[in-house]
């Protein structure tokens, strides 16, 4: 029986050539082509599946040179990273609201050290800062790059969390501004944090030339 | 006309372009900082006469000897035609200077095809030596193929000149003054062009994603098209790449309590070994082997869906932090392939999770990671693994170029793809294919003086109908630490039946690669089936294999060809990290150049684009295509598969470490 399988399969597979380009029992098909040809055909990963059926926290994210929006969930924490998941399995990893990694977007910020501004505004200071991206480049080389940046509070605004906006659940916040820059790169993080809780609500921050910024917002 | 400019290292363009009776296409490639070299395929209608259009290939080099500075503009230097016939023979110096971004002008002096209208003198040329007189070429006799430095800037020189302004980030307007009078075209067959002025006209529109189209009004009567498209190997679309991550890495008191690692756990419940043998599956990778052996754990992994064997040993190591308890503090990562050890992956379990995030975490993850020899490595087998059979069963395109009754012929249809591994390194593997609609078999066959062992190519087309690509048994082994052998018997490709045996020395962290190869083959029935027909020939090389580390591969090998013939090949590829190459070749043998044939010796340019490249999704697969000028007999290889440097390299410790960054993907 067990010879006999495969070879039941093979058959299929004689089918299936003629209407769909190929098939095999290695995974690795000219289907891969077909995801890349149509990338709006997405599949929902088991991990994805795993951590929303389990009611794990989610985020609202927007990439928004793509303007595509999708709900991420939680698919982990350690050492204080919270690491989210798609639904077509990539990754985004946040540390208290401040985007840290990505990984799968095609973009790879590696990691990123953001101490230094995540201090500051958690501590109400504006001034200068520094912050580091690793970024895994298409060439599968990594470079390491230095922003300069000027924190500031922009002061009060109230928003509106959660899908529908006329009964979402309305919070004042402030908003501070990351404007960064290194010789050749620039951009303005914005994040929208709750007074007393210094808790992050809302995000609008850069992570990197190839998916650009990225919004997200906390599900209530 | 040319200009001083290069493209940004390593990009490809490829550009296509019509204009009067002349066709031509493009293929450039950005090979050092500051020399690209192209290649050319024309198509001149009617310049035969009654004969009819002239298919003509030519070669480029281009050397950019100083770059634009602020005061200075980029010189350039360049070798049109090198190896051809001779139809666009010439050579040029060219100056480009930008003013205020936009405006660019351009000048310069040129020979050969580039001297056929504003002449000078050459200042060489003096008390009548031989720079005075450039020798005539015939563009239609002559075998070609053959480097004419004895031409190189004689004769006179052309002067030539132009502008180009950017209107704006995508549209460019052009005029030229060119010294190429189409002076062929003009003359042969009453003329296939008309010629009336020395002024080009051009405007070019930048489509975006690296296309441009371009309309031409050339020498005062022609109009003309061109499209063209760059890629810069390094930026695949999909840059870094889609789909599914590695697994988060749980904190290691949560993995000691998993059901697997508790000491009451039940006989009929899976243990560690289970469970890391389906979460690899899960990740495309098979548990081929596995012990711990005290605080270290040692597993042989067969990757089948990582192109960069980084990430295949992140993934693994992803999984055995995630399975094994606490007091396992050391990993063992033995990448497998077809059952043979290649590489030995050491890594500190802690490692793993301390520098995910850390800002510089694959380069420090490296350099505490230590590469062995895989040879040697004995681990409990898994049972069940072998033997293990995988199949491919889908669409394929065969190509064949420049017959000059049809430039591209192209067969598409059905085929077949099966491995057996019957146990480690034992493999019967084979290949049917079966054309559904193409030409190939229109192909014609040329005249030979040798052996015809590859010029009966469109006869074995003509006369076969499902084809038995190859069917062989082969077996693949380590004799010794950093050496590997095999052997392989049988239906060895399309024209060769035999026997094929090989040694490689290629230590684990070693540029160098050392190998021999002996095949005693028996050429096939044009059927493509079993039969053989009576010409047999021993062959053999001994082969060198240099990684220079800055994307470039030489390789040189040296012995018999299938005529018979006795000569070297030399083999250079720009390899990109992500392992799209571009290469060139040639093939110099005791056969005498007008024996040969046309194109005087065997020589081609090479390309291999991984199919992750294209989808940004990990994948093994690659898209090889060989161009050669013509296929002829001599110079001729076997082509038997998995020849072991290429087998192994990418699992050798030298490519791991190159492609480190994707560990942690």
């Amino acid at each position: 029986m067990g010879q006999v399988l495969p070879m039941i399969r093979a058959g299929l597979c004689t089918l299936l050539t003629l209407a769909l380009g190929a098939c095999s029992n290695t995974g690795d098909t000219v289907f891969d082509i077909r995801k890349t040809l149509f990338p709006g055909d997405q599949e929902f990963v088991q991990r994805y599946q795993t951590a929303a059926q389990a009611q794990a926290p989610q985020l609202k994210l927007l990439l928004v040179e793509f303007d595509e929006a999708s709900l991420i969930s939680q698919d982990s924490v350690r050492d204080g990273i919270v690491t989210w998941i798609t639904p077509d399995g990539g990754t985004l990893g946040t540390k208290d609201g401040f985007l840290v990694t990505t990984n799968g977007f095609g973009i790879g910020l590696l990691s990123s050290d953001v101490e230094e501004p995540r201090a500051m505004i958690a501590s109400g200071v504006e001034g200068p800062s520094t912050r580091f991206h690793t970024y895994l480049n298409g060439n599968d080389r990594t470079t390491t790059r230095t922003y300069k940046c000027v924190i500031k509070n922009q002061g009060f605004q109230d928003i509106v969390l959660g899908n529908d906006p006329t009964q979402g659940q309305t919070v004042r916040t402030f908003i501070w501004s990351e404007d960064c820059q290194s010789l050749d790169q620039k951009f303005q993080n914005l994040y929208w944090v709750v007074p007393g809780s210094n808790r992050i609500v809302q995000t609008v921050q850069w992570t990197g030339e190839f998916v650009g910024e990225v919004a997200t917002q906390v599900v209530p | 006309m040319p200009t001083a400019d290069v493209l940004p290292d390593g990009e490809l363009g490829f550009t296509i372009s019509h204009f009067g009776a002349t066709t031509r296409s493009t293929a450039v490639f950005q090979i050092f900082p500051r020399l690209y070299g192209s290649f050319r395929y024309s198509f001149v209608d009617d310049l035969l006469g009654p004969i009819g259009g002239l298919y003509d290939r030519s070669f480029d080099v281009h050397y950019q000897l100083r770059e634009e500075s602020k005061y200075w503009p980029a010189i350039a230097v360049g070798l049109r035609d090198i190896l051809g016939t001779g139809l666009y023979s010439g050579e040029y110096i060219v100056a480009t200077k930008t003013f205020n971004d936009r405006f660019r002008l351009t000048g310069g002096v040129g020979w050969g095809r580039l001297a056929q209208r504003n002449t000078v003198s050459n200042p060489l040329c003096f008390d009548n030596n031989r720079f005075c007189t450039r020798p005539i070429r015939s563009s239609t006799t002559g075998q070609g193929g053959t480097l004419q430095t004895g031409n190189w800037f004689r004769g006179p020189m052309g002067v030539f000149g132009g502008a180009s302004w950017d209107y704006n980030d995508r549209l460019t307007l052009m005029a030229e003054i060119s010294s190429d009078a189409y002076r062929e075209e003009t003359i042969r067959a009453g003329g296939v062009i008309d010629i009336n002025s020395p002024v080009n006209l051009g405007v070019s529109y930048r489509l975006g994603r690296g296309t441009q189209l371009s309309g031409y009004f050339i020498q005062g009567s022609e109009i003309g098209l061109q499209l063209s498209y760059v890629v810069n190997p390094k930026e695949p679309r999909n840059n870094a790449g889609t789909g599914t991550v590695a697994p988060a890495i749980v904190p290691v008191d949560q993995v000691a309590l998993a059901s697997w690692n508790l000491p009451d756990r039940a006989p009929d419940q899976p243990d560690a070994r289970d469970v890391i043998k389906t979460r690899l599956s899960e990740q495309g990778l098979t548990l081929e082997g596995y012990q711990i052996r005290g605080d270290t754990v040692v597993v042989h992994i067969d990757n089948r869906r990582y192109d960069a064997s980084a990430q295949a040993v992140g993934r693994t190591n992803h999984v055995l932090a995630n399975t094994l308890p606490a007091e396992v503090t050391k990993f063992e990562v033995v990448l497998v392939r077809g059952g043979v050890p290649i590489t030995n992956v050491k890594s500190n379990r802690a490692d793993l999770a301390d520098l995910k995030n850390d800002i510089d975490g694959p380069w420090r993850s490296l350099s505490r990671t230590q590469f062995e020899d895989g040879a040697g490595s004995q681990v409990g087998r898994i049972e069940g693994v072998y033997p293990k059979f995988s199949y491919r069963l889908g669409p394929y395109a065969a190509f064949s170029f420049f017959d000059p009754l049809s430039p591209v012929r192209a067969d598409f249809g059905v085929q077949l793809r099966t491995d057996f591994t019957i146990q480690p390194g034992l493999t019967l593997a084979g290949q049917l294919r079966y054309p559904i609609v193409g030409n190939i078999d229109g192909g014609s066959v040329s005249s030979s003086a040798l052996p015809r062992v590859r010029t009966d190519w469109p006869v074995y087309a003509q006369q076969s109908d499902l084809e038995v690509n190859y069917l062989t048994a082969e077996y693949i082994w380590r004799p010794r630490e950093n050496f590997f052998a095999r052997v392989t018997g049988g239906y060895l490709e399309n024209m060769y039946g035999g026997v094929s045996a090989e040694l490689l020395w290629f230590p684990t962290t070693s540029r160098l690669a050392l190998g021999g190869e002996l095949n005693w083959s028996r050429q096939r029935e044009f059927d493509m089936l079993f039969d053989f027909r009576d010409y047999n020939v021993t062959t053999g090389h001994a082969s060198a294999y240099y990684d220079f580390g800055n994307g470039f591969l030489g390789q040189v090998d040296m012995g018999r060809y299938l005529a018979g013939d006795w000569g070297a090949t030399f083999t250079v590829n720009r390899e990109f990290n992500n392992g799209l190459k571009v290469g060139a070749f040639f093939t110099l043998t005791d056969v005498p150049f007008d024996t040969f044939g046309e194109g005087s010796f065997d020589k081609g340019i090479t390309m291999q684009v991984p199919l992750s490249w294209l989808t940004g999704r990990p994948s093994k697969r690659n898209i090889n295509q060989t161009v050669r000028t013509i296929l002829r007999d001599g110079g001729a290889r076997l082509n038997v598969r998995n020849r072991l440097y290429n087998y192994t390299r990418n699992d050798r410790a030298t490519r791991v470490a190159d492609r480190w960054g994707r560990y942690y993907r």
